[in-house]
């Protein structure tokens, strides 16, 4: 079941009836039934992957208890240190698998069942026994309501990584009914299919074409789909996100926000706070702190940085090219830390005031470049490619691309491609408001009646006549439900 | 240090989750503990009117809703116009406009049923209604659904089932074609589970079936807005008037030949299920073949192999050496597409054959009256006599057999023709009673066909319009740049340009478009201009 299915808005309808239907104390029981139920068919009941998610969880729940109940502190890090190490286990074995391509070690780790989602849940378990272990959160005492946390549908296959201390309050606590919730929650819904099916699949369509035949295309081609892939990435995570915040708002439950507007960052650094930040801050709460952060001298934080960033790539993709884009932008922060000096010297001697929109341009220009690249690393079918298409990007400048109607040859045709420009340009007017009033559901949610009707019938039409969908095309897939 | 005075906040009025004045204010509201996260508890009578209200408005926004979507499904979906004068979803639609019971036969199959068998014809010469529910390519699925559908609304006393299907498996585009104008019931909705499994599809796409349609944004035309209206007069019969069906018949042998093959499970299936249907209704069912040069002896073994397994029904090959003769058809002057589909000829012999068969034997229906057939009959008329205008070659007697009173003739020519082919021009329009010009002109005649002040426009410049009503009007104008487009309005207001698609191209010599307002049907359209090497006029057929 996809997130964008009829049968998915099927389920949620009836989940929403069902959870205010019951009585306000018991409301996470509906949570509960339909985490479990979304789960068993978004598995085909394979009882494998069930039972592996119930295992894990189980293992959370004991020992978050046994770590709360004992006394002793090198019991409790042994504990923690063991627990660790199993909720990991099975997620090290699968991203270690392609560097050991050959060995019998690779031939049994390829034959394990890795449950769908373990990537986003297992990262959460460890959060909830290590806040355990660091007394930010008590262990939750009921096995079928820590069971809804570790399970919950609506994050489950794509984040955001939840923290128990934020989620647990309007997750387990039951929310009243409240008109606003409701509102707010469609709005979210509703931008999210707007990003899925107009923006992010759109440009896959492009995307797909050049990518899959790097050799036939030169130039500004390459340059045009590492733009709209960086598009496309945003576009379609920032989806799964709204469609899940959406569908938990309706039930009154906040789950964490995963993006900041990282396309405005005007520094590397900048981007990794404001793109998937339930992850950035699990890595930096879970990962770089642990590993002394940046209290043990310059050397030691780069070093660190590089840990993060290296273990950041292993968990986006397998293998040595997501190795490799980890590494890159371990590199990009390294190089920003040790440049910071004579950059803002430059800065100060041309007249450059720092925090002026000039400032921020000239800024932006650079980490731009540098993320896009670091999109072609991670969107290339190999690390040969990546240089054979800079190599192509670089080598011609059939600028005419541009107006002699090529680009409607990729697969979009005319009509489509003006549809993707306007889409496109929908979102950045949205993403410029957003900057400075806060989320645009958030004021779609509390317009009149009338123009929210409108507004979202307006959106939903566009997107029926408009969208990138149908029998032949599978907008199932998101990007980040793969890892 | 005085405080500022916070500013009683105001109510707003159809806000979600606005306060009205008298409601306490959320933040008046006590502590909350980790249970009940939401707003202040109100009383509950007032709490229950607040969720009520909210309900109705997730209901009547849901209405709205749905009601958008299907209205935006029904403009991308693909209306399938066959031809100006059989869309298969106007001539479903026709059927339901029918009287009901008041039908004696229906005729079913793939387009060789709508070409084959033309209903006003049937009543014309045996008094016998019926409707021709015919689709391209109809599956057997449809065709079953159809027949269930059929005997809800009208009481035939025979079924005519074309056979061309018989060899085919289950195919989705045409299934759903067939099924698409058939009205919403439990008969329909079966219809597409019965489809969703044979073919393993997902069900909800025939409910929105955008999810099939919705590359289509691209192609929208003003027909997908206002529908299409064609011809319902002539009740699901297509009529083909040219004439080239080519020689070469070879008869099939009546006998089946050994050990031959047997119809799928699925069409053996669907063809038990209408045979059911058609013993618990009393309703005859004849199995007919019609001539074509595509059915093969392997098809009709098949097929007789099954009717001799069945009792009840008849099966009659038209390909067969026998009957071929016995209906007099003959594919050079009978059939279009090569020998693919009967012509208007065809379908008056076979029409013909099918009226004697089912007056005779078993079937002996009844001759009857009937206002509706009585009322269509004019537009058989009309549609013959425009077949003959189409299949004219006489460059002498053309105009003559326009009929002025049904038709409007729209004739354009650019300045700097032969002189041989202005003065057949001038004669043309002479006949047509316009005042011949000199120039380049575009002019009109004849009437809207009783539709009275119907506008019928020239929308390239608006000093070219003019009201019709039985009269003439001509303009002369400047086409030396090539023809202009010419468009008209009517009927449902959809506009459409008459002249070839490539009518900006110095056409050398005049264009004359003979066009029906009131079914929106472009009857003929000729050129006039002079061979190339010879000098002489000819008259030539522009597609």
């Amino acid at each position: 079941m996809s997130y964008v299915s009829v049968e998915f808005f099927g389920f949620v309808l009836a989940y929403v009836a069902l959870y205010y239907l019951l009585p306000l104390k018991q409301r996470w029981i509906a949570s509960l039934i339909a985490s479990c139920l979304f789960y068993w068919l978004l598995t085909g009941g394979d009882l494998a992957m069930v039972g592996t998610l119930l295992g894990m969880s189980a293992i959370a729940y004991g020992s978050a208890l046994w770590i709360e109940a004992s006394q002793g502190k090198a019991l409790r890090k042994v504990v923690l240190g063991l627990t660790v190490l199993v909720l990991l286990s099975l997620l090290a074995i699968t991203k270690a698998v392609p560097f050991a391509e050959g060995s019998a070690f690779a031939e049994w780790g390829g034959s394990l069942i890795v449950p769908i989602g373990m990537s986003f849940f297992s990262l959460q378990l460890v959060a909830y026994v290590v806040d355990v272990y660091r007394k930010k959160v008590k262990a939750q005492r009921n096995i079928f309501r820590h069971l809804l946390f570790s399970t919950y549908f609506p994050q489950i296959i794509q984040g955001p990584i939840p923290r128990y201390g934020q989620l647990a309050r309007t997750l387990l606590g039951g929310s009243r009914f409240n008109e606003r919730n409701i509102s707010h929650g469609f709005s979210l819904i509703v931008w999210g299919m707007f990003l899925k099916l107009m923006v992010a699949d759109k440009a896959a369509v492009m995307v797909n074409e050049v990518f899959g035949s790097p050799q036939l295309y030169t130039g500004w081609f390459v340059a045009v789909a590492i733009v709209l892939y960086s598009v496309q990435l945003y576009a379609d995570f920032m989806s799964c996100t709204r469609i899940s915040q959406g569908v938990a708002r309706l039930v009154g439950v906040k789950l964490a926000e995963n993006f900041d507007h990282p396309y405005a960052s005007a520094s590397v650094g900048e981007f990794w706070r404001r793109w998937h930040i339930s992850l950035s801050s699990w890595l930096k709460d879970y990962v770089y702190i642990p590993l002394g952060g940046s209290r043990k001298g310059k050397a030691r934080k780069y070093l660190n940085v590089a840990i993060v960033f290296l273990v950041s790539g292993i968990w986006h993709g397998d293998g040595v090219r997501f190795l490799a884009w980890g590494g890159l932008h371990a590199l990009y922060q390294v190089i920003e830390g040790l440049t910071e000096r004579p950059r803002l010297f430059i800065e100060k001697h041309i007249g450059l005031r720092r925090g002026s929109p000039s400032w921020r341009i000239v800024r932006w220009v650079p980490t731009m470049l540098a993320i896009m690249f670091g999109w072609l690393v991670f969107r290339a079918p190999t690390l040969e490619a990546v240089g054979e298409m800079m190599g192509a990007m670089l080598s011609c400048n059939n600028v005419w691309i541009f107006f002699d109607g090529q680009l409607e040859a990729l697969g979009l045709g005319a009509k489509g491609l003006h549809v993707l420009v306007l889409s496109i340009a929908t979102l950045f007017f949205v993403e410029r408001y957003e900057i400075g009033h806060g989320s645009i559901c958030k004021w779609v949610s509390e317009q009149h009646l009338i123009v929210r009707w409108a507004l979202h019938l307006a959106v939903i039409l566009t997107i029926w006549v408009f969208g990138t969908y149908g029998l032949e095309f599978d907008a199932a897939d998101f990007i980040y439900g793969g890892f | 240090m005085a405080q500022p005075q916070k500013r009683k906040p105001r109510p707003r009025l159809g806000r979600a989750g606005g306060k009205s004045p008298d409601r306490p204010s959320r933040r008046q509201g006590t502590k909350r503990g980790l249970i009940g996260t939401g707003p202040r508890r109100d009383s509950i009578p007032a709490r229950v009117a607040r969720h009520i209200r909210a309900l109705v408005g997730y209901v009547v926004f849901a209405c709205i809703l749905l009601s958008s979507l299907l209205q935006t499904n029904w403009v991308m979906e693909s209306k399938w116009v066959e031809h100006e004068r059989l869309s298969i979803i106007s001539g479903q639609e026709a059927f339901y406009a029918t009287e009901p019971d008041s039908l004696d036969v229906l005729f079913m199959g793939t387009s060789h049923a709508f070409y084959s068998f033309s209903p006003q014809m049937l009543y014309d010469e045996y008094g016998i209604t019926s409707h021709n529910l015919g689709t391209c390519a109809q599956t057997m699925l449809a065709t079953r659904w159809w027949v269930e559908e059929a005997v809800k609304r009208q009481s035939p006393k025979a079924i005519v089932l074309e056979t061309f299907a018989f060899p085919w498996e289950l195919n989705s585009e045409y299934t759903r074609m067939a099924l698409n104008g058939m009205r919403w019931s439990a008969t329909k909705v079966d219809a597409m589970l019965d489809l969703a499994r044979g073919l393993d599809e997902d069900p909800s796409s025939y409910l929105m079936s955008n999810l099939l349609f919705h590359d289509r944004w691209e192609e929208l035309e003003q027909n997908d807005f206002t529908g299409t209206e064609c011809a319902p007069e002539l009740r699901g019969w297509l009529p083909a008037f040219w004439a080239d069906g080519g020689e070469g018949f070879q008869p099939l042998s009546e006998e089946i030949g050994e050990d031959p093959e047997e119809l799928s499970d699925y069409v053996r299936g669907q063809l038990d299920r209408i045979c059911e249907v058609c013993y618990l209704n009393d309703i005859k069912l004849v199995l007919v073949t019609v001539p074509s040069k595509s059915w093969t002896q392997e098809a009709h073994d098949m097929t007789a192999k099954y009717v001799s397994e069945k009792h009840g029904v008849e099966y009659y090959d038209l390909n067969c050496a026998g009957l071929y003769g016995e209906i007099g058809y003959d594919y050079e002057n009978d059939a279009t597409d090569e020998g693919g589909h009967a012509n208007v000829d065809g379908a008056r012999k076979m029409t013909s054959w099918v009226g004697r068969l089912l007056t005779s034997g078993d079937y002996a229906i009844e001759p009857h009256e009937d206002e509706s057939f009585e009322a269509s009959h004019a537009y058989l008329e009309q549609s013959l006599a425009e077949g003959e205008l189409f299949r004219s070659k006489d460059i002498d007697g053309y105009i003559g057999n326009i009929d002025l009173s049904n038709h409007v003739v729209l004739a354009a020519s650019p300045s700097g023709m032969e002189e041989a082919v202005r003065e057949v021009g001038k004669r043309w329009l002479e006949e047509l009673g316009l005042e011949p010009t000199d120039g380049a002109f575009v002019a009109i005649a004849g009437s809207t066909g009783g539709a009275d002040g119907e506008e019928l426009r020239l929308i390239d410049d608006e000093e070219l319009s003019g009201i019709l009503e039985g009269g003439l009007v001509a303009y002369a104008m400047d086409c030396t740049e090539g023809l202009p487009s010419m468009t008209v309005t009517a009927g449902s207001g959809v506009k459409r340009n008459l002249m070839p698609m490539d009518g900006t191209e110095k056409w050398r010599g005049m264009v004359f478009v003979t066009y029906d307002p009131v079914h929106q049907v472009m009857v003929d359209r000729r050129l006039l201009k002079a061979n190339d090497y010879t000098g002489e006029v000819e008259m030539h057929r522009m597609m």
